[in-house]
């Protein structure tokens, strides 16, 4: 956590609110899909795990190989939950009938913020823990 | 060795996951084709649409949406660690799941099951004449169950490849550490 690059995890995890964001939006709009909550949810549930493979990416190009990607995870979810909050929320739901208590204990919300921190983990396992140049360098 | 012990843990309980989670959706689907639709399709149709939307409604809880999304999250993390591995058939196995799965439980879900959920979610079926109730009884139980049997064949087939490849797996699988 020391070595810790907090700006630029906050900087993926805004990339990956903004992209998920522009998602939702876009579901909103697509015939069928836009009047089905559980269906729009379903389908960012899958475009997720490339979105945070690639917040990772970005985190992880120049922040501090050795931070667990759980602790990474745990700060872009917190990121993008803030932006939920100062932006979703008041701008997007509150305006269709909904509040901050609906939002926050959607249990999708949860299944989502689960499967981002989990992503960012286990490409921090995958793909930066056990590089050759990390192991050689050990 | 320490650190290969690490990493082969994390592979083996992305297995395991993916292939619980799988199990249990197929026991679901597998109880819903076997016991659940034939013994309410026994039903009046408005005791049929009103039994079905009531469990429509219940069955959309976290628990079951951990069962029914986490195969398509750890299924494909498990291929990716298993991409290097040897035998190879072992990344493929996880790969023709994923896409089994993908296609056949998630898409059919989405695209089929969902919106015949939603249309019975959105009736009103307190004030329902007997003709409406058998008109929509008509335009959804077929077509439900047809495609819910799509889902309980698939789903089992990837409980099925999934187990596959808990047996065939070897243990020493990351030789690029091991290197």
């Amino acid at each position: 956590m020391k070595n810790m690059k907090i700006s630029r995890a906050i900087l993926s995890g805004i990339l990956v609110w903004s992209m998920v964001f522009a998602l939702f939006i876009i579901l909103s709009f697509t015939p069928v899909i836009k009047d089905s909550t559980i269906q729009q949810n379903m389908i960012v549930f899958i475009f997720l795990i490339p979105f945070a493979a690639i917040g990772a990416y970005v985190y992880y190009k120049k922040g501090n190989k050795n931070t667990n990607g759980f602790v990474v995870g745990l700060m872009m979810v917190a990121t993008s939950l803030f932006l939920d909050a100062i932006i979703t929320v008041p701008y997007v739901i509150v305006p269709q009938g909904g509040s901050y208590s609906s939002f926050f204990t959607d249990p999708f919300l949860a299944i989502i913020s689960a499967e981002f921190i989990t992503t960012i983990f286990l490409y921090w396992k995958l793909k930066v823990k056990h590089q050759p140049s990390q192991i050689a360098g050990q | 060795m320490f650190k290969n012990a690490i990493n082969m843990k994390t592979q083996n309980i992305i297995l395991l996951l993916a292939t619980l989670l799988t199990g249990l959706l197929a026991g679901v689907f597998f109880t819903w084709t076997n016991a659940i639709t034939p013994g309410i399709g026994r039903l009046s149709d408005i005791g049929y649409l009103q039994t079905f939307q009531h469990m429509n409604r219940a069955i959309l809880n976290l628990v079951f949406f951990i069962v029914f999304l986490g195969p398509l999250l750890f299924t494909p993390i498990a291929a990716a660690f298993y991409s290097k591995s040897k035998p190879k058939y072992i990344f493929w196995l996880l790969i023709g799941t994923t896409v089994i799965y993908g296609l056949g439980v998630f898409i059919v879900t989405l695209l089929g099951n969902l919106p015949l959920n939603d249309m019975l979610d959105n009736t009103n079926l307190e004030n329902i004449s007997l003709e409406d109730a058998k008109g929509l009884r008509n335009s959804f139980e077929d077509k439900w169950n047809n495609l819910h049997l799509i889902r309980t064949i698939t789903s089992s087939t990837s409980l099925i490849l999934l187990i596959l490849t808990c047996l065939l797996k070897k243990d020493d699988v990351r030789t690029s550490i091991n290197n």
